[in-house]
């Protein structure tokens, strides 16, 4: 079987929310639904900062509240995979969100690529499948002078995960003066420690600061940053959840 | 020496030098009485950017747009169609073609005063939600003959809140 792959660039009205991307584009209406079981790669870029998307396939979101590298351009693969570990069966739907929160239109490129799982024997139905990686993505993250223990995760959809997986994070920095640590539950895993000075979302594997992180099922992931650099900073970062047991 | 000789002689020792903060300083003295500011320019737009624009990249300016400073100042994409009219839409201010930073390189230079705040940018710092600069954007966008935005912004004004869902 071959891959499906849409490519496309479509702009985000000022203010706005687009339910699902691929919809906007009459071309992409028949390419909704995955006609196999598949693994999903998604990269995207954006115009101009402000502009953030969330994934899913079926019921399952498998990238949260994502903001995405500023570029001129179409996303470099591999360095703008937002996630290329989600699998799913034949028949769920797949869905991008996005939001843009400025006062003007942004463009959002993106390119969602399905990797057929099955051969042509298949005949429907369910599949054994891996289980997904699961990711968030988020800045800037603006962390003001004297900042203690910023928590960044605070809030968010994977802050906690309902069954055992092993935790990637990637960060970089505006500026010199940011340090991180981390927690889980109240152990501290790493230390404050410098990140990446490359001012932009994290890329993987060059922002990598942590790895193989053991996180049991509803754990607390606490990732927090600190400034004591005289002035106030942006921090970008990406957590990766890499489920050890599939859910659905 | 007129203006005119003064730039020119300035953009030949700039030309044969890398260090260009002395000859702006040799420069800046030999302005006295003329009030000039050292600013960067967008090599795109031609608008300026302040003087510690490359100095304070990453803490005040150019926030996510990488290591290596560069024009952070907005550029349009005609090749991308606006956003349709939807349902959702609640103002024809929120439809245009969309916007992106320049990325383009950035120079220094030393200028009059009153014509660099003329022509300074507006900055991501000062507008964090692009509220000004669409507007500013939006306008010329107006403007533009190859915009797609002008028979949209008429079929707005004379459809109004009826023309929301038939965009497609």
């Amino acid at each position: 079987m071959q891959p499906t792959i849409i490519q496309d660039a479509i702009s985000v009205a000022a203010n706005s929310i687009n339910e699902n991307v691929i919809v906007s584009n009459p071309a992409l209406r028949g390419l909704l639904e995955s006609i196999y079981p598949s693994r999903i790669r998604l990269l995207a870029v954006i115009s101009a900062t402000g502009l953030r998307i969330d994934a899913t396939h079926g019921s399952s979101k498998y990238a949260a509240s994502c903001d995405l590298r500023v570029s001129t351009s179409t996303p470099d693969d591999p360095l703008d995979v937002v996630n290329d570990e989600a699998y799913t069966q034949a028949g769920e739907q797949m869905v991008i969100r996005a939001v843009n929160t400025t006062g003007g239109a942004i463009t959002l490129r993106y390119m969602l690529i399905l990797e057929p799982l099955v051969d042509e024997t298949f005949q429907g139905g369910q599949v054994v499948l891996p289980p997904d990686v699961l990711v968030m993505q988020r800045g800037p993250v603006a962390v003001a002078d004297a900042t203690a223990a910023l928590q960044l995760l605070d809030g968010l959809i994977f802050e906690r995960i309902n069954v055992p997986s092993i935790l990637k994070v990637f960060m970089t920095q505006s500026a010199a003066g940011i340090l991180r640590q981390v927690f889980i539950d109240q152990d501290r895993i790493a230390p404050p420690s410098t990140i990446s000075l490359n001012n932009r979302i994290p890329q993987d594997p060059f922002d990598m600061t942590i790895n193989g992180i053991e996180v049991r099922e509803n754990q607390l992931q606490q990732l927090q940053v600190s400034n004591n650099s005289g002035g106030s900073l942006n921090v970008f970062w990406k957590t990766k959840n890499q489920q050890l047991i599939r859910r659905n | 020496m007129n203006k005119e000789a003064e730039e020119a002689l300035l953009a030949n020792v700039k030309s044969i030098t890398d260090r260009l903060d002395m000859v702006d300083e040799v420069f800046k003295q030999l302005r006295v009485g003329r009030k000039m500011t050292l600013v960067f320019q967008c090599g795109h737009s031609g608008l300026y950017l302040p003087g510690d624009y490359v100095k304070n990249w990453g803490r005040d300016y150019g926030i996510g747009l990488g290591p290596h400073p560069v024009s952070e100042v907005l550029d349009t994409d005609y090749h991308t169609d606006p956003p349709a009219i939807t349902s959702e839409t609640q103002s024809i201010e929120q439809i245009m073609h969309p916007v992106g930073n320049s990325f383009a390189q950035v120079d220094h230079m030393l200028v009059d005063e009153d014509v660099a705040a003329a022509n300074m940018a507006v900055l991501a710092v000062a507008d964090p939600y692009m509220r000004k600069r669409a507007a500013i954007v939006r306008g010329k966008q107006l403007q533009n003959p190859k915009s797609k935005l002008r028979n949209m912004a008429v079929a707005w004004d004379r459809a109004g809140r009826n023309l929301q869902g038939s965009a497609y």
